[in-house]
């Protein structure tokens, strides 16, 4: 064995180590104090950009079934899906907000609404819990739609997405194409 | 007719002429010299020899009438005896004269001798009767005388007359003889001369005929011996040519032999080394047939380490399905953290410990996804490195496949070259022989062309004496040509004469 894997072996039982300390760590401190201030953030990826969904404006994420298109239906209206029961239409989120996609794995979130409208998106980055200071206005993310804000996560910025300007978007009286 | 008769025929004509005319003198001399002869043997052999029988004759009776008188005197029968024997021998004498004479007169001569014998013996008789009667003997005597001695004197006179005659008969055939010698002679010179005559007539016609055909003859040898001397001068400078043309060739042939000798040596040097080439490649087969089974055992191992590593292989790709399930159950672990911590939220105050464990199980969903991908790196990282030994391991398969395949080329190589090397030693050997045969057969061809070469140089000397004798022949010939002009000249001349 070599002095690198034997490095790396060594680093693998600390990192064990620190994840089972962590983990009991959890059990052993109160409920409350457990979690940091701040906001839930769902990170997503549509072609080759990288969004931000706030995760109280969501009441579902999960993969995207089959998606029944409609005949004449608008460009961003994929069609119909079936979500927890419900016949729900999928919207593509990429191109109600004008960016790149592509045809991988979809994802879909409901959105927290009166009537649950599905936004079909391309990859599932993961939930992160940002600090109130690191979101800033969008005032200069230029060519960006649907976007007020961007949160800093390290060296990258992410725009969030608004989701009732997309609401809006989508209840806006549809163009036949 | 003479101008068809060829000159053998001539000559024999006329040597069978010249031996008809030898044959005749010949036959006459014998003629003459068997008369002479017989004449003279008569002489000899009747006459002297009568001669001699009546000496005999008169002897004989002498000794009886002696005989007689001593019986008469002594009585000895001894004498008498004796006298009977004489007077036998006497008859017999006597009947041999009479059968040598051949006339009459000597025949009655020889008779009365005889008689006269028979009255001269009864004469004795009575002697001799009167003796023994013991009658005196001056009356015997005187009977003798009166009786047997006239007798006896007959007898004597007898054959003194038989005697004369018989010398007279025999100097007559001596004369007789002696002329018929003499008109022999005279014959035999006659024929003689004759017969020279002859022989000089059919000689000068023979020597004319002959000497015609001989210049015809001459002309034709001078000619034939002009040409054969031409010839013979072309034979000489073509064997002299053939002779040293046989040195160059024995000269070429000794290089021959030298180079095939060179050759042969050259064969057996080439046939020890193909029998070590041979002996080596065989060595070389074996070193190449232990090779392949090392590189075959190699490739066996290489094999088994091939399928290790697909085992290894399929492992890893066992480990990455699991590793996928495990990557699906965190992401849906993770989903279902975000649900869980979306209801939380929507919960309220209620929901904050519920978010917690949404937290703590998000935590752990990405914990997990987070190893999983550490684990899927690793799982490629030995994918790629099975893969990539797997494709070592295939290549080196292949080389050692290539490897065996081309050990057993080598080998099929070897075998072939060992094949070759010993066919190659095979025709050395059969070029070895084969030179070692050419040598000998040049050598054979050498030393015949050696017999060759003499025997050219024999028949440069012999037509060398050939061209000798055909100069000294058109010399003979110019010679013979020189009398036969010279003898038909004078010839001529004697004929103009």
């Amino acid at each position: 064995m070599t002095e690198t894997s034997s490095d790396s072996t060594e680093q693998l039982t600390a990192r064990l180590h620190a994840y089972r300390d962590a983990f009991d760590r959890a059990f052993a401190l109160p409920a409350d104090t457990q979690r940091d201030p701040g906001i839930d953030i769902l990170m997503i990826r549509m072609g080759e950009t990288v969004f931000a969904l706030r995760l109280d404006e969501l009441s579902n994420v999960q993969t995207c079934g089959k998606v029944v298109p409609i005949p004449g239906s608008s460009t961003f209206l994929l069609g119909l899906a079936g979500i927890r029961g419900a016949v729900v239409p999928a919207f593509c989120l990429a191109t109600l907000l004008g960016c790149a996609s592509t045809d991988s794995k979809r994802w879909v979130v409901l959105c927290n609404r009166e009537a649950p409208v599905g936004l079909v998106f391309d990859e599932l980055l993961g939930l992160r819990q940002v600090q109130l200071a690191d979101i800033y206005p969008a005032q200069t993310a230029a060519g960006q739609t649907h976007s007020s804000e961007v949160v800093r996560q390290g060296s990258q910025v992410v725009s969030i997405i608004n989701l009732d300007s997309v609401m809006d978007q989508i209840h806006r009286p549809m163009k036949l194409s | 007719m003479e101008k068809q008769w060829t000159v053998g025929r001539k000559i024999a004509m006329g040597l069978g002429g010249l031996a008809l005319i030898t044959v005749f003198v010949s036959a006459m001399a014998m003629y003459a010299l068997n008369s002479v002869v017989a004449a003279k043997d008569r002489v000899i052999n009747v006459e002297a020899r009568t001669l001699i029988d009546n000496q005999e004759v008169g002897a004989l009776f002498d000794a009886k009438v002696a005989d007689a008188r001593g019986y008469l005197l002594t009585l000895d029968e001894h004498h008498l005896e004796s006298m009977r024997k004489n007077r036998s021998q006497f008859a017999a004498a006597l009947e041999l004269l009479r059968n040598d004479v051949s006339n009459a007169e000597d025949k009655k001569t020889v008779a009365e001798i005889e008689r006269l014998e028979r009255e001269h013996q009864a004469a004795l008789d009575a002697a001799f009767e009167l003796r023994r009667t013991n009658a005196p003997l001056q009356d015997v005597i005187a009977l003798f005388e009166k009786r047997a001695a006239p007798l006896r004197i007959e007898v004597q006179q007898q054959q003194d007359l038989f005697k004369t005659r018989t010398e007279q008969h025999m100097s007559g055939a001596k004369e007789a003889a002696t002329a018929f010698a003499d008109r022999m002679n005279v014959l035999l010179l006659i024929i003689a001369a004759l017969s020279v005559i002859v022989a000089i007539v059919v000689s000068i016609i023979l020597s004319r005929g002959l000497a015609r055909q001989i210049g015809t003859a001459i002309q034709h040898v001078q000619t034939s011996s002009t040409q054969l001397q031409s010839a013979t001068a072309e034979q000489v400078a073509g064997t002299r040519e053939q002779t040293s043309a046989v040195a160059e060739v024995s000269a070429t042939l000794k290089e021959l032999v030298s180079t095939a000798r060179q050759m042969m040596e050259n064969a057996q040097r080439v046939t020890r080394v193909a029998e070590e080439a041979s002996s080596s490649a065989r060595t070389g087969g074996i070193t190449v047939q232990r090779t392949q089974n090392a590189v075959s055992a190699i490739k066996k191992q290489v094999d088994l380490i091939v399928g290790h590593m697909l085992d290894l292989g399929k492992k890893s790709q066992q480990i990455g399905a699991i590793l996928e399930i495990i990557n699906e159950l965190a992401e849906q672990t993770n989903i279902l953290s975000i649900n869980a911590t979306i209801e939380s939220a929507g919960a309220g105050e209620n929901g904050k410990r519920f978010a917690v464990v949404a937290d703590e199980i998000r935590k752990l969903a990405d914990r997990v996804g987070g190893s999983s991908k550490e684990i899927r790196v690793l799982i490629d990282e030995i994918r790629s490195a099975a893969n990539t030994t797997v494709m070592a391991t295939e290549d080196g398969s292949k080389a050692v496949e290539a490897g065996i395949r081309q050990f057993e080329e080598v080998a099929q190589v070897f075998q072939q070259i060992a094949a070759m090397v010993e066919t190659t030693t095979d025709a050395s050997r059969e070029i070895e022989l084969g030179t070692r045969q050419q040598v000998s057969a040049v050598e054979q061809v050498n030393t015949a062309l050696s017999g060759v070469g003499q025997a050219a140089k024999d028949a440069e000397t012999t037509t060398r004496q050939t061209q000798e004798t055909a100069t000294q022949l058109a010399q003979l010939s110019r010679n013979l040509s020189a009398l036969v002009s010279a003898h038909n000249t004078a010839t001529s001349s004697s004929a103009g004469a």
